[in-house]
């Protein structure tokens, strides 16, 4: 009596569900559940309500709603009860024999990584008490959250190694810092005094999407020239090359290279790139999203004059960052964003307090536990590529295998698709590559530019391993990646080719 | 911050709260790391000679404890379903010593 009931209710809300959208699909959604001597009934009950649903204001849609139940219940549902069971089982709804939901286990760090719960701690009483405004000068709600905040910024300083905590500028993300950064910089030292010689950016072809982006545009607005660096096929830049550049365009302002790629892993030789760049009195900008908090970073022993980081990269919460601007030498940019002169000037809008803490811890706890998470890291990224490739052939590793980040590993399964692949492994949370071209069948452009061709960046998958990461999911996804790689392959008539000792380079394919 | 040096028996029980503590989340990847990261805290602690270094090791100790219960109770509100790799029933019994 009591499930037949609550049944009923469920087919009211449905039949609000279409109303509201207009379109008759709560009764299309309620004939399938129901089964089919119910169909003919419901629906035009339903439908009649749903049709006089549209076109009555929101208080009166409560009472026809409540009409709607009374009526379905009073029109005999509860007899329907068996069928209602029977059709649930049919359509794959949830039944007492089935096995309860699982969720996937999460190996994604890089597209972003779960909040710490020290972070959390760190968050609540902002997010409950100590609300604040941290630019509030004159009673104690403001001063103890500025002081919170400002205990944040020490230790993001503390962890990239800058010597004033007055350096860091917070953000909404890694992506603002990075617009920030290379576009203020650009406008700053070309701006719109036209006697002075249009700037010049030099960055390489795998940086991350919004340090391209934001270079695209200064050059569509003729505000600066831009030079994108090739990389070598181990994913790293070429300091001959950069010194060459450097050399050759004397009207250089900026060289942004990102500290860890985000698909393939690769670390930058930043103290490198850093020496260049002072030699040549430019600045140097790095997106460091990947790297803080994972690798040790020194802004001053590797001269880096402007780094972004991102706050959900690092166990912290999403929807906050930070730009390191150098104060000796003075970095000076044109902001992004006007207004109160918050941050220097350089970030005005009020500073989300609660994220910052949080932020801030996150970046507390990085700096405590950077050698232990590395090595255990590390440890879990071997075992990961040692199970796979001791059990699969033809897997290829992209980017450089020393110079890199072994919680970001990307794995090529020759002669598999990479998406099919993915959708194979619907119990493992992981990409093809970064969020934003996972979404395109466009093969990934990091890939490509490290020189791999299509079919090697087609089948793709990145593997992003984080602090709590266990052995046991691990062993898990050597387990699932190599049964489902060994069985695609074995549906695919070109793997079937290779094992006969079959060049699939030299074989013409016939054009249709 | 409390600079008093630990006995062994005080140290031992903060081990052990942290490792209720542990239990109580019932996030798979957070409950096994709060117990693992104090085994491995305390293994690696064991032979802390420096009285000033072990009394901190003590106070941070204590002020992880106060976080992972709060954070413990908080988690163990808002459940989610349970991960593909978990095979216990839920944490009671959980056995922290496995990795």
């Amino acid at each position: 009596m009591y499930g037949a009931g609550g049944r009923a209710v469920e087919v009211g809300r449905q039949a609000v569900v279409g109303a509201r959208t207009g379109l008759g699909l709560g009764v299309r959604r309620t004939a399938v559940n129901m089964g089919p001597s119910l169909t003919a009934r419901s629906a035009s009950s339903l439908s009649l309500s749903t049709l006089s649903l549209l076109s009555l204001p929101a208080s009166s849609c409560l009472l026809r709603v409540s009409l709607a139940e009374s009526s379905l219940s009073s029109k005999g549902i509860v007899k329907e009860k068996g069928k209602v069971r029977g059709m649930a089982s049919v359509t794959g709804a949830a039944n007492e024999g089935e096995k309860k939901p699982t969720r996937p286990i999460y190996l994604d760090a890089q597209a972003t990584t779960p909040l710490d719960p020290r972070v959390l701690d760190a968050m609540l009483p902002l997010m409950t008490w100590e609300y604040g405004n941290p630019h509030s000068r004159t009673h104690q709600y403001g001063w103890e959250t500025e002081a919170k905040v400002e205990e944040a910024r020490e230790h993001i300083a503390t962890l990239i190694g800058a010597s004033d905590s007055k350096e860091i500028i917070f953000t909404s993300g890694a992506t603002e810092s990075n617009n920030t950064a290379i576009k203020g910089v650009a406008r700053f030292y070309g701006g719109s005094d036209s006697t002075k010689p249009r700037p010049h950016v030099i960055t390489t072809q795998t940086e991350h999407k919004c340090v391209l982006d934001s270079c695209r545009v200064l050059q569509a607005e003729g505000a600066a020239d831009v030079t994108y660096l090739p990389v070598g096929t181990n994913g790293l830049v070429d300091l001959a090359q950069l010194d060459a550049t450097l050399a050759a365009n004397p009207h250089t302002v900026l060289v942004s290279i990102m500290a860890v790629n985000n698909e393939i892993g690769v670390v930058q030789p930043l103290a490198a790139i850093g020496a260049l760049c002072r030699k040549y009195k430019v600045f140097f900008h790095t997106d460091a999203a990947q790297a803080v908090g994972k690798i040790a970073i020194d802004v001053n022993a590797m001269h880096i004059d402007l780094l972004s980081v991102s706050g959900h990269k690092l166990y912290g919460p999403r929807g906050v960052g930070a730009l390191f601007v150098r104060r000796r030498p003075r970095v000076r940019l044109e902001p992004l964003i006007n207004g109160g002169g918050q941050e220097r000037g350089l970030r005005s809008g009020t500073v989300p307090a609660g994220l910052v803490v949080g932020f801030g811890e996150a970046a507390r706890v990085a700096k405590a536990e950077m050698a232990y998470d590395h090595a255990r890291i590390s440890q879990l990224s071997a075992r990961l590529v040692g199970g796979i490739t001791a059990r699969l052939s033809h897997v290829i590793r992209n980017g450089d295998p020393v110079q890199t980040y072994p919680g970001c590993v990307n794995l090529s399964f020759a002669y598999v698709e990479g998406e099919s692949l993915l959708m194979a492994l619907k119990d493992i949370a992981l990409s093809s590559g970064s969020a934003c071209t996972s979404a395109s069948l466009e093969p990934s452009y990091v890939l490509r530019a490290i020189g791999a061709d299509d079919e090697t960046a087609h089948s793709s998958i990145r593997f992003g391993i984080g602090r709590f990461t266990t052995v046991d999911e691990i062993d898990f996804v050597i387990d699932r990646v190599v049964d489902r790689v060994t069985r695609l392959r074995e549906m695919s008539p070109l793997w079937e080719m290779v094992q006969e000792g079959i060049d699939l380079k030299s074989i013409e394919w016939s054009q249709h | 911050m409390t600079t008093t040096l630990p006995t062994r028996a005080q140290a031992l029980e903060l081990y052990r709260a942290l490792l209720r503590s542990a239990r109580q989340f019932s996030n798979y990847n957070f409950r096994n790391y709060v117990a693992r990261r104090a085994t491995d805290a305390f293994r690696a602690n064991q032979t802390l000679s420096d009285s000033a270094a072990r009394a901190a090791a003590y106070a941070n100790g204590l002020a992880e404890l106060g976080v992972a219960r709060r954070q413990g109770a908080i988690d163990a509100m808002y459940r989610s379903e349970r991960l593909v790799v978990e095979k216990t029933s839920r944490p009671s019994g959980y056995n922290v010593y496995r990795e």
